[in-house]
């Protein structure tokens, strides 16, 4: 089990004179009083580190008293400047009402800031934000898996553009770029619709509020979802329970102290602005039909404090009563995470700080042990990614991507292509492209091309190629191609590349994903130099005809002019 | 548009001869007026959210609705119809998309049999008045609470829907919704008195231009599916769909595939 700390950060200073009008107004807030409350839970997340928790999480929400870190990342940032080893997360970003690049972003700068620490989070976000933000709620699920896929390409892509039906990018390349890759993404995943976009993603999914058996149940479909539809294990570690908590030295200090904490957070909680009834669109009649456990409902105001205490809805007692209480939670739930909700409502600062070392001292050790092992080993997510063809070069190169993401592909029919050629020379044939750099931009900057050559995550830019003879067969194995740049003379030859055609005859469908052979030398060429793609084949054998219908070749690479990627 | 005009809703009133109208009004767009089925009582519900995120919604209750006891003007469907004509005429309102639900429905048909070209599109929800005489629909005034929940709700025991931060539990049996249908059951049953099939309407509804959606819950037993088969065979430009798990309320029963299918109806090119 890893233990972590989480907050709402919920305003604490609402006077008890003020009813509901809490919810449609910012009247009550004083900003003096929100820089305590940001200086006192900082200290109640740093303490986390050195009481051996494993980490720290943060979230947001909008137009509530509820929680006043809308901006979460900031707050996120703040504590990783205050600690040194421990993980810091946010759970998370509503990502439908923001625009995604800015959060990929934020959240690579957040991982390069903490040195790899970084969790980032993903929530869809609840009605009053769509209410406010005027988002239609019929598109929030769309928008959610969008917004992700963007963010997905920012944070592991090099370069993409994106055409979708609400955003619509060119040329994306951000920086920087996280250290972890993958950078692990955690979301709360209830209804059977985010379960699935969760399970099909590999995004950790976190419950709360809901007593154990509710646990269970959305657990156990996200793995049923993941074997069946997508074919892999879930793990505990792929599960996270949050729950309010609260611990003092006896069960009754407990109780009393948290006890008005928990109503204020009810006085405080928001609904969508004067509107009674739920917001359409969010879920589906179909979302919630895997709970199989419905005798309790969300509570409220009026739930007595003494059946939230038996939900879970808070976990609240001695340290024996919260040790046995959430040991019985792990088991049936099957978490492997567990977040600690420890500054409830406007508890007092100091309670928090003791309940957090009461927990560790006590708590924490006698549970470290629970749901840790794995039941089933899934292949690691790096393995699968390593597909693609084996360029005959050995070690840990031959496993990486061919570089992706160019921002151009040469081809026979592109605007470069000065003429294709084939010409006996000193007894052999040679036949292949000669490729010229424009010149000149609009405003007279000149254009280059660029070949990227391998680095420590990419093999080079792909090349492919297939060269047909007169006879209607493909060139021989033996024959011997070479990319170059060269002066139009044919001096300053400079090799990008060269290799047999037998390694572009040994990948059977050269079009497939990263099937393709890669260049081994960066190379930048502008005009008047040239590009060449020759291939050379002994005399005597049928000539090489790159006019032929089934020739072709595609080189992966970079135009360039001025600043502007074209 | 979105979530946040379709939030913001007004109470207005008109008046229309001696009787005063009370009406929700919200959201942004083109006009739509929505009439209410047995349970009208004036509050903005999730439906009417949905249909505001496109539309201004103009939500009437209906008379007899406000105290149970009807006007001594209203004396069939047909005067209901008159009087919502009245107040389109009062709010300025000329052509609108019209979404009704059971009672609200037959008015509606009234209407849009009358004044067809002011009806653009028409989403009618288990709607009474056809006649179908191989299967009636049922007399409400004979009806003990038993067989009225039976009839009108395909899910009669503790349910589990939507709400905003998750499910929410609800026995139907002690809802709100059910009490306000079975107060609203009586202002029909008194109002049609044993009259529950309209031939003449069922005969002019060819007249109806308006692109017309019929919603039907599959459970209904109080206007059986039937009557949605003969109402979308007999409107022109109409289709069908039958929504399963639900019975006379769908937007209360199935309020998200409802929702959903009412919504990408009316926001179609």
């Amino acid at each position: 089990m890893k233990f972590y700390t989480f907050d709402e950060l919920t305003y604490p200073d609402v006077p008890p004179e003020v009813g509901p009008e809490v919810r449609f107004t910012n009247r009550f807030c004083d900003p003096r009083i929100v820089t305590q409350a940001y200086r006192d839970h900082l200290d109640e997340w740093a303490i986390c580190e050195d009481l051996g928790f494993d980490g720290a999480f943060v979230n947001e929400h909008h137009f509530t008293a509820v929680n006043i870190q809308p901006a979460c990342n900031i707050m996120a940032a703040a504590i990783i400047m205050r600690t040194k080893s421990m993980k810091v997360g946010v759970i998370g970003n509503v990502i439908p009402l923001r625009h995604p690049i800015r959060t990929a972003e934020e959240f690579a700068m957040l991982d390069c800031l903490s040195g790899g620490r970084f969790i980032a989070g993903i929530v869809r976000g609840v009605p009053q934000e769509y209410v406010s933000y005027n988002v239609d709620p019929f598109t929030s699920r769309e928008r959610l898996a969008e917004s992700y896929d963007v963010i997905h390409k920012c944070l592991n892509e090099e370069v993409f553009d994106y055409d979708g039906k609400f955003w619509q990018l060119a040329g994306v390349s951000i920086w920087p770029k996280p250290i972890q890759r993958p950078l692990p993404f955690w979301m709360p995943a209830g209804s059977l619709e985010t379960i699935e976009f969760a399970a099909q993603r590999h995004i950790n999914s976190a419950q709360v509020f809901y007593p154990p058996e509710a646990f269970r149940d959305a657990f156990d479909q996200y793995k049923k979802v993941a074997r069946e539809r997508f074919g892999w294990h879930p793990d505990f570690a792929n599960f996270i329970g949050a729950r309010f908590i609260h611990v003092a030295e006896t069960n009754d200090q407990a109780i009393a102290e948290a006890r008005d904490a928990l109503g204020y957070l009810f006085r405080v909680f928001s609904r969508p602005i004067n509107n009674p009834a739920p917001v359409p669109g969010l879920h589906s009649d179909q979302s919630f039909q895997h709970r199989t456990n419905i005798k309790r409902d969300f509570p409220g105001p009026e739930t007595p404090f003494e059946q939230m205490r038996e939900d879970g809805f808070i976990v609240c007692g001695d340290p024996d009563y919260v040790t046995r209480w959430l040991e019985r939670d792990m088991k049936i739930s099957g978490y492997g995470h567990f977040l600690g909700m420890f500054h409830i409502g406007n508890i007092a600062h100091a309670n928090v700080m003791n309940a957090k070392r009461l927990f560790a001292k006590h708590v924490m050790p006698a549970l470290r042990d629970l749901n840790v092992t794995s039941p089933t080993i899934e292949p690691s997510r790096t393995e699968r990614l390593a597909v693609g063809s084996n360029n005959g070069r050995d070690g840990d190169a031959a496993k990486l991507p061919l570089y992706g993401d160019s921002n151009y592909v040469l081809t026979r029919d592109a605007p470069e292509i000065l003429r294709d050629f084939s010409k006996s020379e000193n007894g052999r044939i040679v036949a292949g492209w000669e490729i010229g750099v424009p010149s000149r931009g609009p405003d007279g900057f000149p254009y280059q091309i660029i070949f990227a050559g391998p680095a420590r995550e990419y093999r080079g830019s792909a090349i492919r190629l297939r060269l047909m003879t007169t006879d209607g067969r493909e060139v021989s194995d033996d024959a011997d191609v070479v990319l170059e740049a060269c002066h139009p003379s044919g001096g300053n030859s400079q090799l990008i590349f060269q290799t047999k055609y037998s390694q572009f005859a040994a990948i059977p469908d050269q079009h497939a994903t990263n099937a393709a052979n890669a260049l081994y030398q960066r190379t930048v060429v502008a005009e008047p130099f040239i590009i060449r793609l020759r291939v050379t084949v002994p005399a005597g054998s049928p000539a090489p005809d790159p006019a032929a219908d089934e020739s072709f070749f595609e080189i992966e690479c970079f135009k360039h002019w001025l600043n502007v990627t074209a | 548009m979105g979530a946040g005009d379709a939030s913001q809703f007004r109470r207005h009133s008109a008046r229309i001869g001696d009787l005063t109208i009370s009406y929700l009004k919200g959201g942004r767009g083109k006009p739509l007026l929505y009439l209410h089925g047995l349970s009208g009582w004036g509050r903005w519900e999730t439906y009417h959210l949905a249909l505001a995120i496109s539309h201004m919604v103009f939500a009437p209750q209906l008379p007899g609705w406000p105290d149970g006891q009807l006007p001594a003007s209203i004396k069939s469907v047909s005067d209901c119809a008159g009087i919502m004509f009245e107040l389109l005429d009062a709010i300025e309102v000329e052509a609108t998309d019209l979404v009704a639900h059971s009672f609200g429905a037959w008015i509606a048909m009234y209407m849009a049999v009358a004044q067809p070209a002011r009806f653009s599109k028409m989403v009618l929800a288990d709607a009474m008045g056809l006649e179908v005489p191989d299967v009636p629909a049922t007399d409400l005034a004979t009806m003990t609470e038993d067989s009225f929940l039976r009839a009108a709700f395909a899910q009669t025991g503790v349910r589990l829907f939507p709400g905003d931060f998750g499910a929410i539990v609800e026995d139907v049996r002690a809802s709100q919704e059910f009490r306000r249908q079975w107060k609203g059951r009586e202002i029909v049953a008194n109002l049609v008195n044993g009259h529950y099939a309209d031939p003449a309407l069922t005969r002019s509804l060819h007249k109806i231009t308006a692109e017309t959606l019929v919603v039907w819950g599959r459970e209904d037993h109080l206007v059986p599916l039937r009557h949605a088969e003969i109402l979308n065979a007999s409107i022109p430009r109409s289709k069908l769909a039958v929504i399963d798990g639900a019975g006379h309320t769908p937007m209360g029963e199935k309020r998200e595939s409802f929702q959903r299918l009412v919504h990408d109806f009316l926001t179609a090119k």
